[in-house]
This record gives C-alpha cells, sequence and structure tokens, in this order.
C-alpha cells in the first residue's frame, strides 16, 4: 500500500515538473500586444501603420516635401500640382512603378527632371538629400502603388 | 524517498538544459544554415543566453539570446524574433543596449517574461505607439522633428494646462485658461451654464475639458462665477457694411474661427452675441491686454467709432440660431438660483484653478492631481483598472494611461479629473509624453540634447513695447523666441527694404499664399513702424549678408543680357516658376517673386540664392548649387521683374 503512495506522489511530482515546462509552442511571428482582451470602453491603442521603420523615415519625407505636388496618395494631384504645366508623376500608379528600379527613382530625385529630359519642374534634390534619405523615400514610394497600401 | 529525489533531480537537470529559447534558436540555427548554404560554408552558431551589459545605464539586456538576426542584414524580412534592427543611425548596441528604449525584461529569457506585463517585475514592453517616450531620456526635452508623437504629446501637455493640477518637477506651473472675474461684465449666465456643462458643444475644438458636472451642479458653479457688478449698457445700433468691411478686413479670422473655420487661436465667433456682453466685446477690442495680460490679441489702432461698427455687426450677424430662448431664459433662471455654497465646493473640489485665476472667493490650492515627475516609471499594481475588466497581458502602464486619456473617468466616476476625450491620436501623443517622464538622468555621456530650446529674449524700451502692442511672438519668432506660424524675423533687417517694411506694415500682402493664416493689418502708427525698422536695422542682421554691400556691381545685374539670362534660367533650368509667383503666374508654395526686388535687398537675394538653408531650415526649398554665374544673372533678373 505504501508503495503505491510513494508512487502517486511520484507521479504526481513528475506530471508537476513537466506542466511546468516551456511550451513547446512558441513559434516566430506571434506578435503580443494587439491581442483581443476587449471590455467595454477599454480599447488598445490601434498600430497606426504597418509600415516599416525604413518606409516610416520615407514617409517623414516625403510628407513635407514630396506631398505638395504628388498628392499624399500618390496620385499626382497635390495642392501644387495644378500649377504646374505637366502634371507629376502619379507615383499610385503599379505600371507606372513597375517599370521604375530603384536606381531610376532614385536618379530623378537626386538630379531633377530636367537632366533626365522630363520636367524640369522635378527640382533635384542631390545636395539636400543624402543617399540614405534616398532609399528610404523610395521605399515609402513603392507602398503607394500596392494595394492597400497607404 | 530517494528514487523520488533522483526523479525531481532529473527532471531540474532536464528542465535546464531545455530553456524556452532553445526552440528559438535551434530554429534560427537552421535557418543560418539555409542561408548560409547559398554560399555553401558552415555558419558558426554557438547555443547559449546573449548578454550585454550597460554598465552605465544600468541595464543588462539577454534580447538577443532570441532576437538573434538583429545585426544580421540577412533576415532583413524574416519574422520576428530573427527580424534585423533597421538601421538607427548611431545607436550603437553595443553601446545601449535594448530595454533603455523599447522597455521590457532585459534579464527575462522566455518571451513572457521579457516582453510583459509579468507580475511585480514593472517594465512592459513599449507598443510601437509609444516607443518614442524614450528618446526624450537622452535626447532631452526639446526634441522635436525625431521623435514628432512625443513631440505633439509635450506641446498637449502644456497647452491642455495639464501642469495646472500635476507637479511635475523642473517644469514650471502654467495657468492656460483665462481669469474668471467680473462674469456678469463679460458673458450671459445662460451661455455660461451651457459652457460648464459641455464646453465642446459650443466650441468643438476648446481645449477646455468637459468637468462632468450634473445640470444642478453645472448651475451652482455658474451662480459663483456670475459675479462681478453691472456691465456699462451700450447701445447696439444695426449692423452696417462698413462694420462688415471693418470685421473682414482686418482678417480676424486668421485667429477666431466662423462656424468651424478659421484660425485656433482665439475663440469662435460665429454665436458670439449669444454670448458676450456688447460692453465686454468693445473693451475686449480696445485693448485685450488689459483685461487678460496672457491675452494672445493684438491691439489694432480702431477708432472708437471703428469698434463700435465692428460690435454692431458681430452683435447683429452673429446669433446662435440655434438657441431656444425660453429654453435660455430657464437656464438664466436656473443660475440665480443656484447655490452658491455648493458651487464655490464643487470649484475647489475639482480644481478649476488649476487652470483659472481670480475666481470671486476662492483660492488656489495648487497642484491636486497626482504627481508626475515619474509616472512613466510607476508599477501597474499603483493603477486602479477598477470596475473595468481587463485581460492580464493588456494590464499595463501604457495602456492605462492611454485610455485614462481618452476618457479621464472611465475606471472610476467620481473622480476629480474632468475628461479631455482626445482621440486615438491625442491620447498616445500625450500617453508616449507621460511615459517619457520617468524622473531620472541618463549619465552625460548618454545626453545629446536635440531641438532648440526657446530662448528667454524679451525686448524692453520702444521696441519691445511694440513687439509687446501687437504681440508679434505669437506668429514670429525672434531670436529664438516666439511662435512657428510666420517669417523668423531675425534676419529681417538683412532681409528686406525700409520702404517695403512701411508699406507691408501698414497695408499687409499676401506674401506666402501657402499659410493659412495672414498677417492682420494692425493699423500701425508709422512712428511704430519707425522703432520696429530702426531695431531691425541695427540688431536683426547677419553680417554674412551684410559684408556683401560693397562687393555688388550694380550697374552689371541691369545688363540686359545678363537679365535675360537669368530669365531663362529661372523659367527653364530650374523651373522657379513650379513654386513662384511672379505676375500671376507659377505655383503657390513658395513666396510671390513680384517686385521681389522692392521687397528683398540684392545682398539677401545674392546671398540666399548661394546657400537657401542657412537662415530658413524647415523650408520645402530645394537647395539647388547654383554656379556664381548663375547667381548674378538670376538675382539680376529677379531685381528687374517688375
Amino acid at each position: 500500500m505504501k508503495r503505491y503512495l510513494a508512487l502517486m506522489i511520484l507521479a504526481g511530482v513528475l506530471v508537476l515538473i513537466v506542466l511546468n515546462l516551456p511550451g513547446e509552442g512558441q513559434k516566430p511571428g506571434g506578435e503580443g500586444p494587439e491581442a483581443k482582451g476587449k471590455a467595454a470602453g477599454f480599447s488598445l491603442p490601434r498600430r497606426q501603420t504597418t509600415l516599416t521603420f525604413v518606409e516610416r523615415k520615407g514617409k517623414t519625407l516625403y510628407d513635407f516635401y514630396c506631398v505638395l505636388c504628388h498628392g499624399a496618395t500618390g496620385n499626382g494631384d497635390g495642392f501644387n500640382s495644378f500649377n504646374l504645366t505637366q502634371q507629376p508623376a502619379k507615383l499610385a500608379d503599379p505600371h507606372l512603378l513597375a517599370k521604375l528600379s530603384d536606381a531610376q527613382i532614385m536618379a530623378v530625385v537626386k538630379k531633377g527632371g530636367a537632366a533626365l529630359g522630363l520636367s524640369s519642374q522635378m527640382p533635384s534634390w542631390g545636395s539636400l538629400f543624402k543617399d540614405q534619405d534616398i532609399t528610404s523615400l523610395i521605399a515609402y514610394v513603392r507602398t503607394l502603388s500596392k494595394p492597400g497600401g497607404e | 524517498m530517494a528514487l523520488l529525489v533522483l526523479l525531481l533531480f532529473i527532471g531540474q537537470l532536464w528542465k535546464n538544459s531545455n530553456p524556452s529559447y532553445l526552440a528559438y534558436q535551434k530554429q534560427f540555427k537552421s535557418l543560418l544554415i539555409q542561408k548560409a548554404a547559398q554560399k555553401s560554408k558552415d555558419p558558426e552558431f554557438r547555443f547559449g543566453v546573449r548578454q550585454r551589459w550597460i554598465e552605465k545605464l544600468k541595464k543588462t539586456d539577454r534580447c538577443e539570446t532570441c532576437h538573434l538576426g538583429m545585426e544580421d542584414p540577412r533576415f532583413q524580412n524574416a519574422l520576428q524574433p530573427f527580424r534585423s534592427h533597421p538601421d538607427v543611425g548611431g545607436h550603437d548596441f553595443e553601446k545601449f543596449g535594448c530595454t533603455v528604449c523599447h522597455g521590457g525584461q532585459g534579464l527575462a529569457t522566455s518571451r513572457n517574461d521579457a516582453h510583459g506585463p509579468v507580475e511585480n517585475w514593472n517594465q512592459a514592453i513599449y507598443h510601437q505607439a509609444f516607443m518614442e517616450n524614450s528618446c526624450g531620456l537622452c535626447h532631452g526635452e526639446f526634441i522635436q522633428d525625431q521623435a514628432p508623437v512625443l513631440a505633439r504629446g509635450r506641446t498637449a501637455f502644456q497647452e491642455h494646462g495639464c501642469r495646472g493640477c500635476h507637479l511635475v518637477r523642473g517644469k514650471e506651473r502654467i495657468i492656460v485658461g483665462p481669469p474668471l472675474d467680473r462674469m456678469t461684465q463679460r458673458v450671459k449666465s445662460d451661455w455660461l451654464y451651457r459652457w460648464i456643462l459641455n464646453p465642446k458643444a459650443y466650441l468643438p475644438k476648446t481645449k477646455m475639458p468637459n468637468p462632468k458636472f450634473s445640470p444642478q451642479q453645472a448651475a451652482d458653479v455658474a451662480a459663483v462665477l456670475f459675479q462681478g457688478g453691472k456691465s456699462l449698457e451700450v447701445k447696439v445700433g444695426q449692423p452696417t457694411a462698413e462694420g462688415k468691411k471693418t470685421f473682414l478686413d482686418s482678417r480676424c479670422v486668421s485667429c477666431h474661427s466662423l462656424e468651424g473655420k478659421g484660425g485656433i487661436l482665439g475663440p469662435e465667433l460665429s454665436k458670439i452675441s449669444s454670448k458676450m456682453v456688447p460692453d465686454r466685446l468693445i473693451r475686449i477690442i480696445k485693448n485685450p491686454h488689459e483685461l487678460w495680460a496672457a491675452s494672445q490679441m493684438p491691439i489694432y489702432g480702431f477708432s472708437d467709432q471703428e469698434i463700435l461698427k465692428i460690435v454692431d455687426y458681430l452683435v447683429g450677424e452673429y446669433i446662435d440660431l440655434e438657441l431656444d430662448e425660453s429654453q435660455a431664459a430657464a437656464q438664466a433662471r436656473m443660475v440665480q438660483a443656484g447655490n452658491k455654497l455648493r458651487g464655490k465646493e464643487l470649484i475647489e473640489k475639482q480644481g478649476c484653478t488649476g487652470c483659472h485665476t481670480q475666481i470671486e472667493g476662492v483660492k488656489d490650492r495648487g497642484e491636486i492631481g497626482l504627481e508626475m515627475t515619474a509616472i512613466g516609471a510607476i508599477h501597474i499594481s499603483h493603477l486602479d483598472f477598477g470596475r473595468i475588466r481587463v485581460a492580464p497581458q493588456d494590464r499595463t502602464v501604457p495602456n492605462w494611461l492611454y485610455n485614462k486619456m481618452k476618457n479621464s473617468r472611465l475606471f472610476k466616476t467620481d473622480l476629480k479629473m474632468p475628461d479631455y476625450a482626445f482621440g486615438d491620436r491625442e491620447a498616445e501623443a500625450v500617453t508616449t509624453y507621460l511615459l517619457g517622464l520617468k524622473g531620472q538622468e541618463v549619465p552625460a555621456a548618454f545626453s545629446l540634447p536635440l531641438g532648440v530650446k526657446p530662448s528667454s529674449f524679451a525686448p524692453q524700451g520702444k521696441f519691445g513695447r511694440v513687439v509687446d502692442k501687437y504681440r508679434c511672438f505669437t506668429c514670429h519668432k525672434i531670436l529664438g523666441r516666439g511662435g512657428e506660424m510666420a517669417t523668423d524675423l531675425t534676419q529681417e533687417g538683412s532681409r528686406v527694404h525700409r520702404a517695403w517694411l512701411e508699406k507691408f506694415m501698414k497695408a499687409p500682402d499676401t506674401i506666402r499664399p501657402i499659410l493659412v493664416e495672414r498677417m492682420p493689418p494692425f493699423k500701425i502708427q508709422a512712428s511704430e513702424i519707425e522703432t520696429l525698422y530702426t531695431f531691425f536695422e541695427a540688431a536683426l542682421v547677419d553680417d554674412r549678408v551684410e559684408n556683401l554691400t560693397g562687393t555688388i556691381k550694380e550697374n552689371a545685374l541691369r545688363d540686359p543680357a545678363l537679365i535675360q539670362q537669368g530669365k531663362n534660367l529661372y523659367h527653364q533650368k530650374y523651373a522657379c516658376q513650379a513654386c513662384h509667383q511672379i505676375n500671376h503666374q507659377g505655383g503657390l508654395i513658395g513666396p510671390d517673386l513680384t517686385k521681389v526686388g522692392d521687397r528683398l535687398r540684392i545682398e539677401w537675394i545674392l546671398y540666399y540664392l548661394r546657400n537657401p538653408k542657412a537662415f530658413v531650415k524647415r523650408s520645402v526649398e530645394p537647395a539647388f548649387k547654383l554656379a556664381d554665374k548663375e547667381i548674378e544673372a538670376m538675382a539680376a533678373f529677379l531685381v528687374s521683374s517688375k
């Protein structure tokens, strides 16, 4: 009888140890903060953006400099676009963006339109932006033509 | 028994050799092999805990035990926890570690413990939304563009007068609301009642929070405020076209809104006659500073006759059309019958004095709210979630603060804090700012203040009086002090001609069409313009511009060939007309360049074309690298434009 009791205790302890072990279910990609946890009136901060860090950096530049002509959504309809003799490039157009390589966009931003035989109303930004800035700008501009992009 | 101990021992051994991070590390190793296989090289991988010890910050971070790809660009698009860290320029991991910015438990080696929240272990990891709170730790309290959310939160904290009720050591208490003396001479009692009951119903953009009084309480409080003797009876005439013209020409809407459209500095005017006593309107327009020293409204040089005409127009035209007369009368009676004793008690208890001074018979009791000096480091157990049931993983300090900002009475109903009803964006910003108040300093080696501390430039004498009278600092910055709305005047003496300034101050026209706010025509006196320019010319200059004076060949600039060359550069090579207008031709982003030679001094034009970012750093203007010859030609063309 005593033996059985000892075995029972042993089994119980083993079970406890096993339960205490780390779960094997941890998989990469799981994200925590937006989990449910809904209670009346209580809300969790929504993630404001799906952009990556680099794209967000590009967006900051875009929203300050480019937006005036190219428009907030990249439709070439910015506040100042109506004063130009040639409509600014529609950066939200997937066909246009598919044709352009990163190097080509980089060149237009850096040297301006005139240097590449495009509209001279696109100024050159090379002395103002670092290459790294333009890289992040390109990363953001590419999100404009993606479905569901910002 | 012995068997039991042995089994326990074995179990413990097994557990120790299988820590929770091992699953990640095995996975990472297989990924590493995959990635390396492309280069047919065997990766080196050592199992075990990775730790960075940042002695000076008192941080020990083991995050990289699982976040293994952090410094490896090949993991740029990998799933977490392996994704490489984006380049955050200058934030060396070896020097800073992880948790000083991200929060969380650096010592932990399992996902739940590290990311939190864990009971009795304080730091939950910050959501992406609140990340910027950490920037202020090293970069100081004036950081601006590099941490826009934090900067927005700081501004909101100041503008909503949070400091009035909450002590933050090292930050001065600012009372943001207007003084509330002599209210009988200022507003109508029924309006006062409605305002106290729900300020946003009258003015949706107001910063005044809702104190959440019951109708009876609102009447009691209004009864206390509605004291101060009788106002002068003013005969209000019919609105005239003349009054309307003066009102519109004076560009009042630069600061005041009409039905929500217009500026946000001053109160809404579209229902003003249902709010204000006419005599008070007259006195405000005449001298707003006498009534409220902190008022941002300039003193216009109107004649008494003009003021009367404006008031006739305001009172006659801007009426609250939705207001039910009999209801308003009933509200006025409620205020009259209000219990002043109870009202006084409410005012003291609810902390109205955190924002308002000069309430008859009520003393300021200082900061009555919770001290906020180290609110960002508060332990979650001090925060009461009250009647709200929140899942354990969401019971964090950031989440509590965020919800409190959105609805101050969410967790508990009978609180003192009024309801600011911040939207998602504002609540996020204010929460970020609050989380940044940690009441601690980093060692000097880590301190790198960014942004610009506002200066305490306070001009005295004649010039000081003019600047004060017209409240120039509301919109303009001079030597580091003032607003961002209009041009920085620090180099104004080097920039403009005296004759232009005289003309402009008398009748300001639009220079920058993109700005919403317009310089108001103050009806300034000639002697005051003289005072302004004398100071500009003597003190607000830059020698780099002034030194050009002797070097300019006036005759060469009048050469038609050079002008033509400049014209081509302007219109073709650099396409300046994309942003600037000359004679109504061109874009609307930059300043109008019609007759720009009358406005800007030639020295300024030359210097500016060479270094467009020398003075105006935050402008959208591209910086072309113009050759000396091009600058000369362009300048010649610009000053020739008539």
